[in-house]
């Protein structure tokens, strides 16, 4: 089981809301009315409008976030917060507004009252009422720099919630208010696009919209432009008052409360804790603004405070909203103090807080609690402990499937082992965790935590593979031998994992959409080659190139020496991410290039030099050289006239080239790859180079013809597993391959059975015998 | 007296001592392998507990190639000159009864008369005369115009002819424009030459041993300039956003075909200057699309460019989550 708040990243994340990026802090906005709005508009042939919006709520957002922290600061009383505050707003960046926003008004039928949807209230009041505070006395009017800047900057998040609105009523079947929005956005666009740039004909342009003011949004946000003179600040130089009692901590709604101690001032509210918004008490209690801002008290005295507990009230945290008023000549400021806050038991009754194992749940944790199959957990709670108060525990599945349940346990504070169900077929779900408590007060909600079901892997690297194309596993007959990797030529690192969730295989051992990266020598980066990610079953396998974090490396990088390969991790599990890391070096020793003339065996112009020196590459990818001395023999082309249906005519053909070979007096070590053109009629052999020689030829469509004929001009016999006659070479195996051969280039494996480069059991790829002979030949 | 030329002898050997001799002929020096060692591997794997570069197990002790001389006689039978021989086996093909190949260069004495090959022990594998004159070439008429080139020419000769044309570029490089021609004539089209620029055409007669070589005539063909090639494994197939750099290497073959050392060349992303560097270069993070590699040097102060034409993938919702995921657990930090 992962202990809450682990380093976690949800599997569905995979599929986001395709939000845009960089949105301000849930603080400011409230996200999920967003993504709501996102996906809902989308449905609507105007969704086009609302990507450029978002466009512009983002290009307005670093100033927004810097304008409310001004804000906060100023209503804290902090010296620079005012400066800054105006500093920010009187040096907005200009910018055409797109909407006649007085049009705006008559889209809506808004409730003036109705709080933002998309934005933080209390945080857009703190905005307004900083704004209102930092510009001159005198110009309340809302023409000042200052405000016409707050009103600029709203200005996006304005029209987002009049869409917001509209796009209500288009869901009713009345869309005219979207799109009279979407048709004065692109208005001037239209224009232009229909009737060509202004001038061109004798119509008028329209007018374009007038700059916003603060009144503007008005519409929008009624409550808080109409209350912007009235604000509210915290002295904090005043006592800060102390509740020491309750008089009745279990009260249930309607009896009286009595509150004793100091320093509660002159006058306030008493804030009980509201219900939450799963609770059903909500929405029936929404619109009392006693929710908000505290409960009238029957009584208040600086000492005690006598109030009548509210309907709606739920246990949890009680404090005051002690505030004194003051008239200035510019606002009206409520002047609150600072004080300590109190746990309330009585009202509807609901579990304020539950732990397990004795961590507390978050129910707002971005990575839910694991509970892990078949094991043994404590929960324990803290709730309402009105006399009569009984609390019961479930554990709900993702579909809402009742997997446990317990009832009648004790109200205030208590803990009950459980353990937890192995829901079958095993795999990772997600689930919540409901605690609900009722008491004679009534019921206030439910503590609903969500949880992991799983049992969290356990994930390793197994081994690094480093390989120019041979795989030699570990635990093989030649574990201790490692394939060589020369210098200058792309090679491949496979990275294989291990993976364990439990010892009963539980969920197979999959650890699922597993992502990596590979660093060379801290310095280039590389992803993954599968997709980006592999999914791995216990642990990788030969057989399924998917089970292996599969990475190609440039040989440009791998110059001659040491190279650290450094590989990290990230598998996204829902118990919790797991982050790995590994480290190998590797050494990469020189190796002079095999150096190639391509010969084409046809006709001049039949054929792109690009296409033979991509086949020779393909070819030389299968020996162990550097790809770095491939070129076009002189002569490009040769023609001849041989029958290659017959052995004496490929001979014939090899001696010919040789003496072609003299005469253009090739430098020494030069080989020439002649490539037969597609469709030559051949007899029972593809290619042909003596052995060693200057000469190979194969077909242009094999380059593992053409490879495997290189080898035998730097000398290698053929390994016997069938075909032509000797002298042969021995090979590891008897030349066949113990394990897939991988392809560098593509990045997969070639299946079994597959033979020896050298042999003639195709496919054919160098074994290690022949690797290792090719490294330490002088090519 | 005629300067010592040197004879190119070819041929096959099998299991049982059989030659079948190949087309030879007669050079006035001798080939570059002929003046160096046989470059072979030398047991180079544990695995390998017997590895021959010889006949290999199943042939006869007496056939090695380490005791094939080959060897020129004069009329008295006395020994002239004595070669090993360069041996090579026969690779794909081979049936059981195939040994290998053989090549020699044997230095032509004056007073050579016969050729022979022996074995071990002095087992004369092959034998043969030498014939005291070269075959003539003569009637040469030889024709450039519009289309190509166009010959003719007469060989005298006791024994049976072949004929070869071979052309000289600028750089003394001689290449072949045809082999074995049973008939004295020849025409080639200017597409289909391979040499470019000026060069001589000779006729080459040969009796399989002896040859001789006279000048037909000179062409002036059409020009090649200095060509940059750019190859890369990524031309044949799309690369996948974000985690494939693009390798990509550059040749450049001079106006006689020869590769030409690359020191600085000027590398291009999509017009975009990206570097300086040699033939090899890799792209790394290219964004999704089509995408122009482009590389520029200069030689003799005329400016060479070569292009090539790449994709790389759309980004897939896959691609840009493993991203997303790789940076918020591992944030970017610049590499210097």
């Amino acid at each position: 089981m992962s202990a809450p708040g682990q380093q976690q990243q949800a599997p569905d994340a995979a599929h986001p809301v395709p939000l845009p990026l960089s949105m301000p802090s849930p603080l400011l906005v409230n996200h999920e009315q967003l993504a709501q709005l996102n996906s809902r508009l989308h449905q609507f042939p105007q969704a086009a409008v609302l990507d450029e919006v978002f466009a512009w709520v983002q290009q307005y957002t670093p100033l927004l976030h810097a304008v409310v922290d001004a804000s906060l600061q100023a209503l804290r009383g902090r010296p620079d917060g005012q400066p800054r505050l105006a500093l920010l707003l009187n040096n907005m960046p200009s910018r055409p507004p797109r909407l006649q926003h007085d049009h705006l008004a008559a889209l809506l039928a808004q409730d003036p009252d109705a709080p933002p949807r998309l934005l933080n209230a209390e945080l857009l009041l703190a905005l307004a009422s900083a704004t209102a505070r930092s510009h001159p006395c005198g110009e309340e009017d809302g023409s000042a720099p200052i405000d016409r800047g707050l009103a600029q900057l709203l200005e996006p998040w304005a029209v987002l919630e009049v869409m917001s609105l509209a796009l209500d009523l288009a869901e009713k079947g009345h869309p005219g208010a979207l799109t009279t929005l979407a048709t004065g956005w692109q208005a001037q666009a239209l224009h232009t696009r229909l009737l060509g740039a202004e001038g061109n004909v004798p119509v008028r342009a329209p007018s374009g919209p007038r700059p916003p003011v603060w009144r503007d949004w008005g519409l929008v946000w009624g409550c808080l432009v109409t209350q912007r003179r009235q604000m509210s600040m915290v002295d904090r130089f005043l006592p800060a008052y102390e509740i020491q009692s309750l008089s009745n901590p279990q009260a249930c709604a309607g009896q009286l409360l009595v509150l004793r101690g100091r320093n509660f001032g002159p006058g306030g509210r008493v804030a009980f804790s509201a219900p939450g918004p799963d609770d059903p008490q909500f929405a029936f209690w929404a619109g009392n603004s006693a929710l908000m801002i505290g409960a009238d008290p029957v009584s208040w005295r600086d000492d005690e405070i006598q109030v009548q507990v509210p309907r709606w009230a739920v246990a949890g945290e009680l404090h005051l909203n002690a505030f004194e008023r003051r008239e200035d000549r510019c606002a009206t400021i409520d002047v609150y103090r600072n004080g300590n806050s109190v746990t309330f038991l009585g009202g509807l009754a609901r579990v304020l807080q539950a732990s397990l194992n004795g961590q507390p749940l978050d129910p707002a944790a971005r990575q839910p609690a694991n509970l892990t199959p078949n094991d043994t957990v404590v929960v324990s709670w803290r709730s309402s402990d009105t006399p009569g108060t009984s609390v019961s525990i479930r554990l709900l599945d993702e579909n809402g499937t009742l997997l446990l349940e317990r009832t009648g346990l004790p109200g205030g504070t208590g803990s009950m082992p459980l353990t937890v169900p192995d829901v079958l077929p095993q795999r990772p779900r997600r689930a919540s965790l409901v605690l609900s408590a009722v008491s004679p007060c009534g019921i206030g909600g439910d503590l609903k935590i969500p949880v992991i079901l799983s049992v969290a892997p356990l994930l390793w690297v197994d081994w690094i593979e480093v390989t120019q194309g041979i795989q030699v596993e570990p635990g093989s007959p030649l574990g201790g031998i490692r394939a060589a990797t020369v210098a200058g030529k792309d090679t491949a690192v496979r990275i294989h994992l291990r993976c364990q969730r439990g010892s009963g295989r539980w969920y197979d051992d999959l650890a699922h959409r597993l992502v990596g990266e590979l660093w060379v020598d801290e310095r280039y980066r590389l992803s993954a080659l599968n997709n980006g990610l592999c999914n791995v079953a216990g642990s990788s396998r030969e057989t399924d190139d998917q089970s292996t974090l599969n990475f190609t490396v440039p040989g440009a990088w791998l110059t001659p020496g040491e190279h650290r390969l450094r590989v990290r991790l990230v598998c996204p599990d829902l118990a919790g991410t797991i982050v790995r890391e590994a480290t190998l070096n590797w050494t990469f020793p020189a190796k002079a290039p095999l150096r190639i003339r391509c010969l084409w065996l046809g006709a001049y112009g039949q054929f792109a030099q690009e296409t033979m020196l991509e086949k020779a590459r393909q070819a030389l990818d299968l020996l162990p050289t550097p790809l770095t001395a491939i070129s076009i023999a002189s002569r490009i082309s040769f023609t001849h006239t041989h029958d290659l249906t017959n052995k004496a005519g490929l001979e014939a053909l090899v001696d010919d080239l040789e003496d072609e070979y003299d005469d253009v007096d090739e430098d020494e070590g030069i080989r020439w790859l002649a490539l037969l053109p597609e469709g030559t009629s051949l007899d029972s052999i593809s290619g042909i180079a003596p052995t060693p020689g200057v000469i190979a030829i194969a077909p242009i469509n094999r380059p593992d013809i053409a490879a495997h004929e290189l080898g035998h001009a730097v000398g290698l016999h053929h390994v016997n597993l069938g075909g032509p006659g000797g002298p042969f070479d021995t090979a590891d195996n008897g030349g066949r391959l113990r394990r897939r051969p991988w392809d560098v280039r593509v990045a997969k494996s070639v299946p079994l059975p597959a033979g020896d480069l050298m042999s003639y059991l195709e496919p054919i790829r160098p074994g290690i015998t022949t690797w290792t002979r090719l490294v330490r030949i002088n090519l | 007296m005629d300067p010592w030329t040197y004879l190119i002898l070819r041929g096959r050997l099998d299991a049982r001592g059989g030659y079948q001799a190949g087309h030879g002929h007669e050079r006035a020096r001798p080939p570059r392998w002929a003046t160096n060692p046989q470059d072979t591997a030398d047991e180079p794997t544990a695995f390998t507990s017997h590895r021959s570069h010889g006949l290999g197990l199943h042939a006869p002790a007496w056939l090695q190639p380490d005791a094939l001389r080959v060897m020129t006689l004069d009329s008295q039978g006395q020994t002239l000159a004595t070669v090993r021989v360069l041996w090579q086996a026969m690779g794909c093909g081979a049936t059981p009864l195939d040994l290998g190949r053989l090549r020699a260069c044997v230095p032509l004495h004056p007073e050579a008369t016969t050729l022979q090959v022996t074995a071990a022990d002095g087992h004369l594998l092959f034998r043969r005369e030498i014939h005291p004159r070269r075959p003539g070439i003569s009637e040469v008429e030889f024709k450039s115009s519009r289309q190509g080139l166009s010959m003719s020419w007469s060989a005298q000769h006791p024994l049976p002819v072949w004929s070869d044309v071979l052309a000289e570029g600028a750089d003394g490089r001689m290449c072949s424009l045809a082999r074995r021609l049973t008939e004295a004539r020849f025409q080639v089209a200017w597409k289909d030459l391979p040499l470019f620029g000026q060069g001589q055409v000779w006729i080459q007669a040969g009796d399989g041993l002896r040859s001789s070589r006279v000048l037909a005539g000179e062409f002036q063909a059409p020009p090649r300039t200095t060509h940059l090639i750019l190859h890369s494994a990524a031309v044949s197939s799309e690369l996948w956003p974000h985690s494939q750099p693009l390798s990509v290497e550059a040749i450049c073959l001079d106006r006689f075909g020869q590769p030409h050392e690359i020191e600085a060349l000027k590398w291009l992303l999509d017009g975009h200057p990206v570097g300086h560097g040699d033939g090899r270069w890799v792209f790394e993070s290219l964004p999704p699309g089509e995408h122009v590699i482009e590389a520029t040097t200069h030689v003799n102060e005329d400016e060479h460019r070569a292009r090539l034409s790449v994709r790389v993938a759309q980004e897939t919702e896959d691609a840009q989550w493993t991203q997303d995921l790789l940076a918020e657990h591992f944030p970017r930090v610049p590499v210097p």
